[in-house]
């Protein structure tokens, strides 16, 4: 098991982190207003929603192989908006789900989105299905689907591994519009290559503040921008010692050394 | 002290029929459970959901943060950990039955009003009871091994060796010279390609490898550098923004502090 005596420093570092995003969060509920830049990848959500208005055919949301964790709740929070867009126009959607217990939960989301919208009845209880836990079998599945029912639009959230490219190129291939986001970073040249938009990196968690522009979330938002800082002026002075020996900075070196 | 172990002694595995009225008690204990959770008034839910959701995060915090004994790898909480492990993988079975549920109700009802590709979801049907059978009854068979050997691996194989063809069209398409971002692309993707192969790195292999400054025009060299000196440090500036996102989330949920997320709009409606 690792434990924070295995190494102090990263433990104190991650506790530090935390205090930051906390004390952000809170200052965010007590009213301190922020601003988040444009992210053109959730910007193109709602035109990717109308273009499939236009089409007549229905929007793809595939949480990938996403678990019922951090992940893929930030995966089903992104498709809740994109729901609540797609059920203003009356677009038809599919959620194919890998994991059982987030299909669970998809579909509530799902379910209580439409609610949200103000039209519950249009909800349809065959668009969220599980399809199958098996990388390859889920893969085959999201493909075929995507091939038979012509998607315009599909949106791809969640942990992706090597079936991303399968969904990306068969969206290419029926000239579906693509918005991509996931946190497999060995993925992200395949989104990029083959998605109209692709969310890199923390765009993924910033997401849903962007979307709701909720207080508590930006604040969180704001928070890891300033931990992101905090890791650049680490990054700077790490250069600095060693670039520099007179500086007599080793035991900063040392701070950072693995092993 | 260890928990699996009392846990094992006090609750001794059933056997034969003792098993499956086990199995049909733990289910209306679930049952039970279940129906409480529904029952209780929204403001109670949600406090319950965040008193839940709290303690589990504050096991795994402690049991990261609190020093452990000296000269072992253990603290005091150590030992829950595959307790707790296992009580999610319990967790996680319940909701397979219900992925399995809404398989069998969507392809059902497809067969029932014969609509369009209704033959694809009887053989899907049928391969979920013969593969269910054989796990069940006949694991230790060849049949069983050849159905999971022979067919489903087969499959699986079958379909990731068309990513051959879908990296050959996704590339066609990201080294279109259409800008000068793509022009740039383009000549790093054939420097590296050139590096990692034996022709490519042929072509320079009369330059010295080392030693000189023109070992830096080496093929090999240069790939290497652009490898990890330029896209590593861009993947692991990709990481420590991932990681930090991904504490914040924790830390958010862990507190309940998710506003409009899923469960809190959840308790809010009732």
């Amino acid at each position: 098991m690792t434990h924070a005596s295995d190494r102090w420093e990263s433990a104190m570092l991650i506790a530090l982190l935390s205090v930051i995003v906390l004390v952000t969060i809170i200052t965010a509920q007590r009213g301190r207003k922020y601003f988040i830049r444009r992210i053109p990848g959730l910007n193109a959500i709602d035109e990717a929603v109308g273009r499939a208005t236009e089409m007549g055919r229905p929007l793809l949301m595939v949480p990938g192989l996403s678990a019922l964790g951090v992940v893929g709740l930030q995966a089903l929070t992104i498709f809740s908006y994109i729901i609540k867009t797609a059920a203003k126009f009356g677009n038809r959607l599919i959620m194919p789900c890998a994991d059982s217990a987030l299909y669970t939960v998809a579909e509530e989301v799902v379910r209580d989105s439409y609610a949200a919208a103000g039209k519950p009845e249009e909800y349809d209880p065959n668009s969220v299905y599980f399809l199958s836990d098996r990388q390859f079998a889920f893969a085959s599945g999201v493909a075929g689907t995507i091939f038979r029912e012509k998607v315009a639009a599909s949106f791809l959230f969640g942990d992706f591994y090597a079936e991303s490219l399968i969904f990306a190129e068969a969206g290419q291939q029926v000239g579906a519009i693509q918005v991509a986001g996931t946190v497999s970073t060995t993925q992200l040249p395949f989104f990029i290559a083959s998605c109209d938009y692709t969310i890199i990196g923390d765009e993924y968690y910033a997401a849903s503040a962007y979307i709701s522009r909720e207080p508590t979330l930006l604040g969180s938002l704001v928070g890891q921008d300033y931990c992101k800082l905090l890791f650049l002026l680490v990054i700077l002075l790490g250069v600095l010692a060693v670039s520099i020996p007179k500086l007599h900075m080793d035991w900063f070196v040392q701070w950072f050394t693995l092993g | 002290m260890n928990l699996q172990r009392f846990l094992a002694s006090a609750f001794p595995a059933a056997h034969g029929h003792w098993r499956w009225l086990a199995i049909v008690l733990a289910a209306a204990g679930c049952g039970i459970m279940f129906f409480v959770l529904q029952a209780l008034p929204g403001r109670a839910r949600k406090a319950l959901i965040a008193a839940v959701t709290f303690l589990a995060g504050l096991f795994y915090a402690l049991e990261f943060f609190w020093p452990v004994r000296r000269g072992t790898d253990e603290n005091f909480l150590t030992f829950a950990v595959p307790t707790v492990g296992n009580v999610i993988n319990v967790l996680a079975a319940f909701t397979l039955g219900l992925g399995v549920f809404s398989l069998v109700r969507i392809h059902s009802s497809k067969i029932v009003k014969l609509r369009e590709g209704w033959p694809n979801s009887v053989v899907l049907l049928v391969s979920i009871v013969v593969m269910a059978v054989a796990g069940l009854r006949f694991e230790e068979t060849r049949f069983f091994r050849s159905l999971f050997r022979d067919v489903l691996n087969s499959f699986d194989a079958a379909m990731f060796a068309t990513l051959a063809f879908f990296i050959i069209s996704a590339a066609y398409r990201a080294f279109r010279v259409k800008s000068a971002e793509a022009t740039l692309l383009m000549g790093a993707a054939l420097v590296v390609m050139l590096g990692q192969i034996p022709i490519g790195q042929y072509l320079t292999h009369w330059i010295p490898e080392k030693g000189s400054f023109a070992s830096l025009l080496r093929l090999d060299n240069i790939s290497n550098w652009l490898l990890l000196t330029v896209n590593a440090p861009a993947t692991r500036a990709i990481g420590f923004g991932l990681g930090i996102g991904g504490l914040a989330i924790a830390l958010r949920l862990w507190l309940s502090l998710e506003r409009g997320a899923f469960f809190e709009a959840k308790a809010d409606e009732s």
